[in-house]
């Protein structure tokens, strides 16, 4: 079923439903995400922020409801046809909370491992090492270094993600993001954990990423701060239900946002 | 069917094994969070150390029974005090390494303390019960129906003290939650030594009664009831206390049967059998599914 | 010309080269000398060469794939009786027995890693200890195939191509040129996406998915290698010694074989080769000189068991660690000495 499409979106939500044996974590939600825009979606904890994006990332298969993504070639996908491993070669990507680094190989090697949906060699080719695998591997390798000399992190390429800054692990986890030439990104709390100064750095990286690189993002996030300061639509969740849509104006004003933040009005 | 019948009296003595080694592995597994490869050599250990006591030292066979599983518990509590409590940072899978380890120490010193050549250990009653039914003539051997009423007796004890007394309630708190039990004041330390040294008595106990009914006690005894044990703790699940002996009581079972219809290959096809349950309920016929967080 | 020499010795095939040529002289020695290298020697080396073999499999598994099995042993043994009944058989080249065993080894392999994706951590270990115990039981039931309780004997030399027929002295080369191949095939997958694919999996398997790798192929892959190299190992095992019996391949060298993985400390080859040569090789030419050792042959698995022990509890990382960190203060001390500084 083709869904009526408007070709400014890049994704489109339709009533997301995702119930945990009679839990309703996701409670018929649905949005669109304009193409280029940097998106956030805040909720207090419990909100069913995360099993939403789980939800497009196919990590959970949703109770009921659509996820319709237009991908590069400008073909409308529904994702109920792909699994989790096929979500990356549409153009989707995800961080995680706890940064899933591998920590005992280098950071060039975290970034390779980003870059696997890039390499085409069999088996047979990677066994033996042919000429094959060597240029991809040049390839893969050059794209990698240009990547991390544009976040700045080039220093830390022949280095082990053990023992390096939390902020600087943030960054390589975005970096390796990049290796998959996403045109869609979706940061799950990307500032938790970071002080006033690195979150205002990772505000930067994130402007700079969907300047140079073109993507979409979607940021699932707890800390008002960087929310309101980067994002162009903000959509404010609370138990599974939608409370507000707008810009970051007008969902801070919206006096539904502010009982859900704040608790009940005359509170206070 | 009176030959099916048979079979099952013959094997009784089996599932009493079983059952008490079986016992062993969960309550380790539940409340000291250790998956005990070691158990079936460390129980083999009591069984010589009774055969010892009986053939080198000419004790009784009852009084050896009680000295080869006192010093089972012993080395039991002792593992756990000297080398279990030192790896709670290694996690599951560095403790099941750990008892992976133990088996290679434990084995390379059977031979050099008890030699190479088996033990004998005799039967602790002689003789037959023989009686009449619909026209068919049943046997069950003495020893064989001792060993299976003292095996179930003592896991209804266990179960009773596990379901019915503080220590019960205490060894529970630990297995569902370790950390919230220390913080109510468990000693949970001593509660995972203790638990050590218990199962390691009860798989001791097996081993000598193994002993005791072929009359043979030698350093591979153990090694496909352990096996079988840590099977039935998957099959029968986890989560529950029941499930592992309710699996201990069926695997034997099944294999009698199977016995009867392939002879040779019946082990195999019981393996095979326990697989495809393992694989079609991997949470075990009585376990509990988790959702995986993201 | 230094220059040249710097260059050969950066080369990450260049310790591998120095130890075959080793291995190459030892035996030459044993053939060509009186006395200097001895029967036991030459054996205890090739024994722990077909060991390296099957331990590197087990490596790729633990090391990059964070899997484990208990079922290694086993698979050393089916590959045995396999080249074992067609070497008795059939006049074929080595090659063709190698390419069969491969053939079994694939199967076997996607199917414990099927099963692998359903079962996690402690399920799989135990999986594959019944795999394995099934596997013994076969292998003693009698039959004609593995020969029950007392095995094979008599299994003729396998022959390289068609002219050249191996003997009791040339098959040890056999083994080296088989160890090496896989050596360098063992860092090709290493340093593949499909190592690090492995590896990513093994850290978080949420992280792979979301990085586009199917799980389930790349845990039947490391299956699938793993067993591959054990079977590979039975081959060999088989051509070197002419017998298979069944007491060879049980739950105990499967537990020495993980003990020198874990030795070792690493997925790399040399790791393995590090693990590999001290657990077996110290075992079967040092301690045997004793006479304690010699009159309780079992004794020398106190070492691998305590070895286990040890390393999960204080020194992760093993020898592959140890190695490195000796390393470094050699370099230190070295740096230390030209600046003329001491060391504190």
């Amino acid at each position: 079923m083709e869904p009526a499409w408007n070709d400014k979106h890049i994704i489109s939500l339709r009533n997301i439903k995702m119930y945990f044996q009679g839990i309703k974590a996701v409670d018929d939600l649905s949005f669109d995400i304009n193409e280029g825009e940097i998106f956030g979606l805040i909720g207090p904890n419990g909100a069913g922020k995360s099993t939403l994006f789980n939800c497009i990332t196919r990590f959970y298969k949703p109770t009921e409801g659509k996820v319709y993504y237009k991908d590069g070639q400008g073909k409308v996908l529904d994702l109920d046809d792909y699994k989790a491993h096929d979500i990356a070669k549409t153009g989707i990507m995800r961080t995680f909370q706890n940064l899933e680094l591998v920590l005992y190989v280098s950071v060039l090697e975290n970034l390779l491992i980003g870059g696997h949906i890039y390499y085409n060699s069999g088996l047979f080719h990677q066994f033996l090492r042919t000429k094959k695998i060597k240029n991809e591997e040049a390839q893969n390798k050059a794209r990698a270094e240009e990547i991390l000399e544009k976040l700045n992190l080039i220093q830390y390429k022949g280095m082990f993600p053990a023992g390096l800054p939390y902020g600087v692990l943030k960054k390589i986890e975005l970096a390796r993001v990049l290796m998959t030439k996403p045109r869609l990104i979706i940061l799950d709390e990307p500032a938790a954990g970071l002080n006033d100064a690195e979150t205002e750095e990772l505000a930067e990286t994130i402007r700079q990423i969907r300047k140079e690189y073109n993507c979409t993002i979607f940021l699932v996030e707890h800390d008002m701060n960087l929310v309101m300061g980067v994002c162009d639509t903000v959509c404010a969740i609370s138990f599974g239900k939608m409370l507000a849509i707008g810009t970051p104006e007008e969902v801070q004003n919206s006096p539904l946002v502010q009982e859900a933040y704040l608790g009940e009005k005359g509170d206070d | 069917m009176a030959s099916m019948i048979q079979i099952l009296l013959n094997n009784l003595f089996l599932v009493g094994v079983m059952v008490l080694s079986t016992l062993g592995i969960t309550l380790t597994f539940k409340t000291a969070n250790v998956a005990n490869f070691a158990q079936g050599i460390l129980a083999t250990v009591g069984a010589f150390v009774a055969a010892f006591f009986f053939m080198r030292m000419g004790v009784d066979p009852w009084i050896s029974l009680v000295g080869g599983v006192v010093v089972c518990f012993i080395i039991g509590y002792t593992i756990d005090v000297l080398i279990m409590s030192f790896m709670s940072s290694s996690g599951a899978v560095g403790r099941v390494m750990v008892t992976l380890g133990l088996i290679l120490i434990i084995s390379a010193f059977i031979p050099i303390i008890f030699g190479m050549i088996p033990y004998n250990f005799p039967r602790f009653f002689a003789g037959n019960f023989t009686w009449e039914m619909m026209g068919s003539t049943f046997i069950i051997t003495r020893n064989g129906l001792f060993t299976f009423v003292t095996s179930m007796s003592i896991t209804a004890i266990i179960f009773i003290a596990l379901y019915k007394t503080k220590w019960g309630l205490m060894v529970r708190a630990t297995a569902s939650n370790a950390t919230v039990a220390a913080m109510l004041g468990i000693n949970t330390k001593r509660m995972t030594a203790l638990s050590w040294g218990i199962s390691s008595a009860c798989a001791s106990l097996a081993a000598v009664f193994l002993g005791a009914q072929t009359t043979n006690v030698h350093a591979d005894m153990m090694a496909v009831i352990a096996t079988i044990s840590l099977l039935a703790l998957v099959m029968g699940g986890f989560t529950s206390f029941f499930g592992p002996v309710i699996g201990a009581i069926i695997i034997p079972t099944a294999t009698a049967m199977l016995a009867m219809i392939s002879g040779l290959w019946a082990n195999v096809l019981l393996y095979t059998f326990v697989l495809l349950t393992i694989l079609i309920k991997p949470m075990g016929i009585f376990g509990k599914k988790t959702m995986e967080k993201v | 010309m230094t220059n040249n020499l710097k260059q050969i010795s950066k080369h990450p095939l260049f310790g591998y080269v120095i130890l075959a040529l080793g291995l190459i002289g030892l035996q030459l020695l044993f053939m060509f000398t009186d006395g200097i290298v001895t029967l036991t020697v030459s054996r205890a080396i090739a024994m722990s060469m077909i060991y390296t073999i099957a331990a590197m499999g087990l490596g790729i598994l633990m090391g990059l794939a964070g899997l484990a099995s208990l079922g290694t042993a086993a698979f050393v043994g089916l590959g045995a009786y396999i080249a074992a009944n067609i070497l008795i058989s059939f006049h074929v080249p080595f090659f063709v027995v190698i390419l069969a065993v491969t053939i079994v080894a694939i199967v076997i392999g996607s199917i414990i890693g099927f099963i692998s994706l359903r079962v996690r951590g402690l399920h799989l270990l135990v999986i594959t200890l019944a795999f394995a115990t099934i596997l013994n039981e076969l292998f003693i039931t009698p039959n004609n195939f593995t020969g029950g309780p007392s095995g094979i004997t008599n299994v003729p030399f396998p022959e390289l191509g068609m002219f050249l027929q191996l003997d009791r002295e040339t098959v040890y080369f056999l083994i080296l040129g088989v160890m090496f191949l896989l050596i360098m095939l063992t860092l090709n997958i290493i340093n593949s996406p499909t190592g690090r694919a492995m590896l990513a999996m093994s850290s978080s398997e949420s992280l792979a998915k979301a990085m586009g790798i199917n799980v389930l192929k790349y845990r039947v892959l490391a299956f699938v290698i793993s067993t591959i190299y054990a079977m590979i190992a039975g081959v060999l095992f088989v051509s070197s010694l002419t017998a298979a019996s069944p007491a060879s391949w049980n739950f105990m060298l499967s537990l020495n074989l993980l003990a020198a993985v874990i030795l070792g400390g690493s997925a790399k080859p040399s790791g393995v080769i590090m693990g590999c040569f001290a657990i077996f090789t110290l075992d079967l030419v040092v301690l045997r000189n004793f006479a304690f050792f010699v009159q309780n042959p079992s004794a020398s698995m106190v070492f691998s068991g305590a070895l286990i022990i040890i390393i999960y509890a204080k020194f992760p990382g093993g020898l592959t660690k140890l190695v490195q960190e000796a390393r470094h203060l050699i370099i230190k001390i070295v740096k230390g000495a030209k600046h003329g500084t001491s060391l504190e």
